[in-house]
């Protein structure tokens, strides 16, 4: 799921943080309606996946982002930040994205349902 | 190129075992695989044994959902192997079976190590789910533990029976914890923070003998001292699980010798892999990430595919909610750096070998990398809590 598109999306926009909050190399963990959400900025653009890892139970937001890949802290599973695509073992399953963009300065990202 | 490998037979479907299944179909490998395992469980990762289940998890991670096994696998569960026939190229079951192989990989792990003294059957041991969930009951309207053995699974297990609320000891023999694989100063941040949760540590202690039943246990200790506790576990380290190798003539020192990718030093029809395996000129490891990385590097060498760049070795283990990570050979190091108060990095001529850190994951990921680069380092300012270690690699 890609960024572009969201327009077709059913959801609702949730503002969750300051644009200029989320750093490089910093992943930012939110939530959301209850959701553990991670937030990643990769060459400008930020992104947003579920914070939990696939695999077992560890927060991404306290691994290390390098380029568009996040390591999980806990066994080093990484995934592609923009497709959620689990990229290394242990981890199995892809982890969800969602759409973000950015209005006034604000991170907002599109929450199901 | 070798000869085509159509059947492949694992003994052992622990972590390693299934892991290296797992691969090798991942690699495309539309072969046989079958894979042989004395427990009566499919393949599951250990580390919860001391910690998870112990604090109430009903079941510990499996490598797959279990009907990826039915599917495209010959798991046989409840089985042993009982011998190996190198000419043949068989191998024989309990009941008599026997099953062929193009090449055999062995992934036995290792047993719990004996107490060299009298030691009752009623003291626990932790190395499968079977006696994880034993020691989970025996724990409800148990007072008190005595832990021997100071290591990581020792003090996991100390862990987890303390926050559960029993009154805890551990005794360990040598003149500090974790004294084979953690560095001292991170064994001192362990040591404190089961001081500050209220966990009886000794060390230096001379077990003489333990005794006792369901119903209890003494421990008598050499000068006469005597402790007594309503359970008692032992988690003194392992042996790694050779019999079948060495009944084979493979060689074995600690450990079935491999080479690089895993293959027996003597037979490359023969793999061994995870905690049986000692790899020259490197040694054996017991970690979860070995089990995983050697289980993929002996899949690719089987399957003839280059191999991929060796990572660093590391391992974890989850504490009080705490989790202290070890990467490379920090015990080779001949300067600590210590980086805030519970993370250290450890040098050699300049250049880090190792690290150690409670917590501080993201620290650990970089490090981890910049000992896989050799990397010399800037101690002044690696030692600076606040600066990115990235940027203390000196130029
Ligand atoms: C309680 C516990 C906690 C741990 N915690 C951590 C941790 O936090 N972090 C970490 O990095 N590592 C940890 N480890 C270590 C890690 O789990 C091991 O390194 C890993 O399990 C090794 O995998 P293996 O496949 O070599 O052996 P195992 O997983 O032990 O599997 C070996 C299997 O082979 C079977 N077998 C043996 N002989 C035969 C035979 N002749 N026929 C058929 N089957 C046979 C055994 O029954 C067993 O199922 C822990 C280990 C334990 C026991
Ligand atoms: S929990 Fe993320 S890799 Fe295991």
């Amino acid at each position: 799921m890609e960024s572009q598109g969201w327009e077709n999306q059913a959801g609702t926009w949730r503002r969750v943080v300051d644009a200029a909050e989320i750093l490089e190399d910093e992943p930012l963990a939110v939530e959301a309606d209850g959701r553990k959400i991670a937030l990643y900025r990769v060459d400008g653009d930020v992104h947003a996946t579920d914070n939990v890892c696939t695999h077992a139970y560890a927060l991404l937001s306290d691994g290390l982002l390098e380029g568009c890949q996040i390591e999980c802290p806990l066994h080093n599973a990484r995934f592609d930040v923009r497709t959620g695509r689990a990229l290394s073992s242990p981890a199995e399953r892809d982890l969800r994205t969602y759409p973000v963009r950015v209005v006034d300065g604000g991170v907002e990202i599109l929450l199901p349902g | 190129m070798r000869e085509a490998i159509r059947r492949v037979l694992i003994v052992g479907a622990g972590h390693s075992g299934g892991a290296h299944a797992l691969a090798l179909r991942e690699l495309g490998f539309v072969g046989s695989i079958t894979l042989v395992g004395h427990e009566a469980h499919a393949p599951y990762e250990r580390p919860s044994l001391s910690k998870g289940i112990l604090q109430g998890e009903e079941r510990p991670l499996p490598l797959a959902e279990p009907w990826r096994w039915a599917e495209a696998f010959d798991l046989r569960l409840s089985t042993l192997a009982t011998a190996i026939d190198r000419v043949a190229r068989e191998v024989t079951l309990c009941d008599g079976r026997r099953l062929p192989y193009d090449a055999l990989v062995l992934a036995t792990g290792g047993r719990p190590r004996s107490l060299s003294v009298p030691c009752a059957a009623a003291v626990h041991r932790l190395s499968t789910l079977d006696e994880a969930r034993e020691l989970r009951g025996r724990m409800v309207g148990a007072r008190s533990v005595i832990v021997i053995g100071g290591g990581v699974i020792g003090l996991e297990v100390a862990a987890s029976l303390r926050a559960a609320g029993l009154s805890t000891t551990v005794l360990e023999a040598g003149p500090r914890l974790l004294g084979r694989n953690v560095p001292p100063d991170a064994a001192e941040w362990i040591a404190a923070l089961h001081a500050q949760e209220g966990v009886a540590i000794r060390t230096g202690v001379a077990i003489r003998a333990v005794e006792g039943d369901e119903g209890g246990v003494t421990v008598r200790l050499e000068g006469g001292e005597v402790l007594e506790a309503d359970l008692a576990v032992l988690g003194i380290g392992i042996l790694p699980r050779t019999e079948l190798a060495e009944a084979a003539g493979l060689p074995c020192r600690d450990g079935v010798l491999v080479d690089a990718g895993y293959a027996s030093i003597d037979d490359p029809h023969v793999f061994a892999i995870g905690d049986v395996a000692s790899r020259e000129g490197v040694g054996r490891q017991e970690t979860w990430f070995h089990a995983g990385g050697s289980a993929r590097a002996a899949a690719r060498a089987l399957l003839g595919l280059p191999p991929e760049p060796a990572d660093v070795p590391w391992f974890w283990s989850d504490q009080f909610g705490r989790t202290l990570r070890v990467a490379g050979a920090p015990m080779t190091a001949d300067t600590v750096v210590p980086r805030g108060a519970a993370f250290s990095l450890h040098l050699r001529y300049g250049r880090i070998v190792g690290a150690a850190g409670l917590d501080s994951p993201r620290d650990f990921a970089i490090a981890r990398r910049l000992i896989a680069a050799e990397a010399r380092l800037d101690a002044g300012r690696a030692a600076e809590p606040g600066t990115d270690l990235r940027k203390a690699v000196a130029a």
